[in-house]
């Protein structure tokens, strides 16, 4: 998962920033508006992560003007305005939820998780296919009870590909996702993370494949038929 | 204090009720005093009656002169003593209603002791003789009979010309032979021009009861006039004041969410009009003030929560992800600290002298000296601006204040003219003893500035970039040095020069200035 914060405290900015890297996300940030608008315009997050009071363009206005081109990724607004008018005000113009600062980590990771799920229609932290679970809360994924250890990159294609089940998925697509702009993929970092997965998948020999190559458009986790 | 409407209430009706009341009053005294002089007039007419009885007391029941005596033949409607008419006959055809029962009541004296003649059963001593002036004019009064029957009466003076002979008519005199003795049977009449006195008197009881009928009317339409003024005030009342109580329940329903509402004068009399410009003005007023500590609330969760918010999701992030770089963490740690209790002192150092609630020391102090002190701190970083100071304070300025709030004013103001004065810019000092009441003025460039912000520049929190990413700074300063001003007897002003320049003016209301 993908996630832009724009948020103007450094020291705030430089912690969510790690904690969210630490998580297993993708983190873009900045810490005016005007660069907020422009990469949650540019680029496709699947949360953004947004103050209010900023320099340069103001949070509302950020999000108004992305609304208003039609972007609709998640976003969260965080904020030490703690007024009802405030939170009122911020929602209405677009926001998926509130935060209001001081807040923990933990709520601060629930409330993104949650807005992940919201954003590929699912209602719990689990997704389940035949014998594979993956907890989007604990970050792990078992099969047929067993723990299958895998890398935070590793997990986060597993769970982008589970997020969008059944949907074929270009390769462009998961970089688009997985990856932040601090990272610069390889062309191959991606067909060989999915072969390790898919290794470390099938545990045993009666395991069926579970991510499916379509060839020159991408993969596809489904059970086979 | 009571309602308006129970004053006006209670006001309107003892008016109306007093206007009716004499309204009242003046219809009756009016009848009565028209039925009195329908009365006198009718006394006045029967005086000739009263006259004619007076008059007839000396006449002989005649003819007592033999038909020889008269020269001239009987005319055809001469009266023979036969065919004569009594003077009651005469009476009654002249005035008819003279000898009826409830006729008048009438007494007539040749002098005072001597009455002539008088009204069957009259009591004389209801009937006293009355003094009438020399004018003779009639007098008009009322009697009390012992029965308790009132009556309306007039006396007057009754004057006849020639008693006791018939005056002669037709051009042939009387002739009579000389030396012939007068009748023997005709009496001695009184003398010429001898003068009766008379009283008639007509009942009081017809004019009496039409007055009582009267008095009854009046009562009657009085209470009915009551019962409908009583329902016609209140009315009036309800309608009157039915937009004054529109306006009430439209002002109940204010609170902090419906200030930016105003009230509608479309709907409200003219008299309304002035209060309603004044409670739209209140509202604005309020409004600005609701606005201003809501700006307060908001700038100062953001100053308090941030720093808050950094220390909790730096130690969050520490203690999940250790790191070695522990030093670096713990000074800014540090430095959040140290930006939370700047903030705290300020509010509370702001809270003292907005309360003015501080033990001056006042000093005499060499202002030069002073400010020069006080600018020290603040040249290494104009230096490193490049900017320009002029300072322009003459020696001898010597001011008595507290040095102690003295510099944490000035110190506020230098540190935002170095703070916000650009590069190569200018800032100028100067103290003129000359202008009545001034201390110090402090100018300096300015970029980004307008008459706007200038409004908002002493309230407390408010900083010039709204986001207050920089956290050096809260927006304390310029409230806190206006404060202190305050607490010296001092004002301090700002005013925007050419939109490039801004000017604080520090002048004194009671500062003691000795030169």
């Amino acid at each position: 998962m993908r996630i832009l914060l724009v948020e103007d405290k450094n020291r705030l900015r430089e912690a969510i920033e790690k904690a969210l890297r630490e998580s297993g996300y993708a983190v873009d940030s900045t810490d005016n508006g005007n660069d907020g608008l422009w990469m949650a315009s540019e680029n496709a997050y699947d949360v953004i992560l947004l103050d209010i009071m900023l320099p340069g363009l103001d949070g509302l206005s950020v999000l108004e003007q992305l609304r208003e081109k039609k972007r609709d990724t998640p976003v969260l607004l965080l904020t030490a305005k703690d007024t009802i008018a405030d939170r009122v005000k911020g929602l209405r113009k677009g926001a998926d939820d509130y935060l209001i600062k001081p807040f923990a980590l933990e709520e601060l990771l629930a409330r993104i998780e949650a807005l992940c799920r919201r954003s590929y229609k699912k209602s719990t932290s689990t997704i389940t296919l035949n014998d594979l679970i993956i907890d989007n809360s604990a970050k792990t994924v078992k099969r047929n009870g067993d723990l299958i250890d895998l890398t935070a990159r590793e997990y986060a294609i597993l769970e982008y590909l589970a997020m969008r089940q059944g949907a074929v998925i270009s390769r462009s697509e998961i970089e688009e996702h997985i990856y932040d702009e601090l990272v610069s993929p390889m062309s191959n970092v991606v067909d060989s993370a999915i072969c390790n997965l898919r290794k470390k998948l099938a545990k045993g020999p009666d395991d069926a494949e579970l991510i499916h190559t379509r060839r020159g458009q991408g993969y596809i986790l489904m059970p086979k038929n | 204090m009571p309602s308006i409407r129970k004053n006006l209430f209670i006001w309107l009706l003892l008016g109306l009720s007093l206007l009716w009341a004499i309204a009242g009053v003046v219809i009756y005294l009016s009848v009565r005093q028209g039925e009195i002089a329908k009365i006198d007039s009718e006394l006045q007419r029967m005086e000739g009656a009263l006259r004619f009885i007076g008059g007839s007391s000396f006449r002989n029941p005649g003819p007592q002169r033999p038909d020889h005596l008269i020269v001239r033949p009987p005319r055809e409607n001469f009266q023979t003593i036969e065919t004569r008419t009594t003077p009651e006959n005469r009476i009654a055809q002249r005035w008819p209603d003279f000898l009826s029962e409830g006729g008048p009541k009438y007494i007539v004296w040749a002098s005072k002791d001597t009455v002539i003649r008088q009204s069957e059963g009259l009591p004389t001593k209801e009937f006293k003789f009355p003094e009438i002036s020399e004018s003779n004019s009639p007098i008009f009064f009322n009697i009390s009979l012992k029965n308790g029957d009132t009556m309306r009466a007039m006396a007057s003076k009754l004057r006849r010309g020639g008693f006791g002979r018939p005056r002669p008519r037709g051009n042939e005199g009387i002739r009579r032979p000389i030396n012939e003795p007068l009748p023997q049977n005709q009496e001695q009449g009184p003398p010429r021009n001898f003068e009766l006195t008379g009283i008639i008197a007509l009942s009081s009881k017809p004019m009496q009861q039409t007055l009582n009928t009267l008095l009854f009317g009046i009562i009657a339409v009085g209470i009915i006039a009551g019962f409908c003024s009583f329902s016609l005030v209140h009315f009036a009342l309800k309608k009157g004041l039915k937009p004054l109580y529109a306006l009430g329940n439209r002002l109940a329903t204010v609170d902090s969410s419906s200030l930016s509402d105003r009230f509608s004068k479309n709907d409200l009399p003219m008299e309304l009009s002035p209060i309603c410009d004044h409670l739209n003005e209140l509202m604005e007023r309020l409004e600005d003030g609701f606005e201003r500590e809501r700006r307060f609330s908001g700038d100062l969760a953001h100053e308090l929560r941030t720093p808050i918010a950094e220390l909790k999701m730096m130690a969050e992030v520490a203690l999940r992800w250790p790191e070695n770089d522990v030093k670096s963490h713990a000074n800014e740690t540090l430095d959040i600290a140290q930006q939370l209790q700047e903030i705290i002192e300020s509010l509370l150092a702001l809270s003292r002298y907005e309360n003015e609630a501080q033990n001056l020391e006042y000093e005499q102090i060499s202002l030069r000296e002073f400010t020069e002190d006080c600018w020290s701190p603040f040249t290494q970083r104009a230096e490193e601006k490049k900017i320009s100071l002029t300072m322009n304070i003459p020696n001898e300025h010597v001011i008595e204040t507290d040095p102690k709030i003295l510099r944490l004013i000035l110190n506020n103001l230098f540190s935002n003219a170095t703070e916000y004065t650009p590069s190569e810019g200018t800032i100028c000092i100067s103290g003129n003893q000359s202008i009545e009441g001034q201390i110090l003025r402090i100018s300096n460039s300015i970029k980004d500035f307008d008459e706007k912000m200038l409004s908002h520049l002493f309230e407390r929190l408010w900083r010039g970039d709204l986001s207050r990413t920089d956290g050096s700074h809260s927006g304390l300063g310029l409230a806190l040095s206006k404060a202190c001003s305050k607490c010296l007897g001092l004002n301090l002003d700002a005013q925007l020069i050419k939109s490039d320049h801004i000017e604080f003016v520090l002048s004194r209301t009671n500062i003691e200035k000795i030169s």
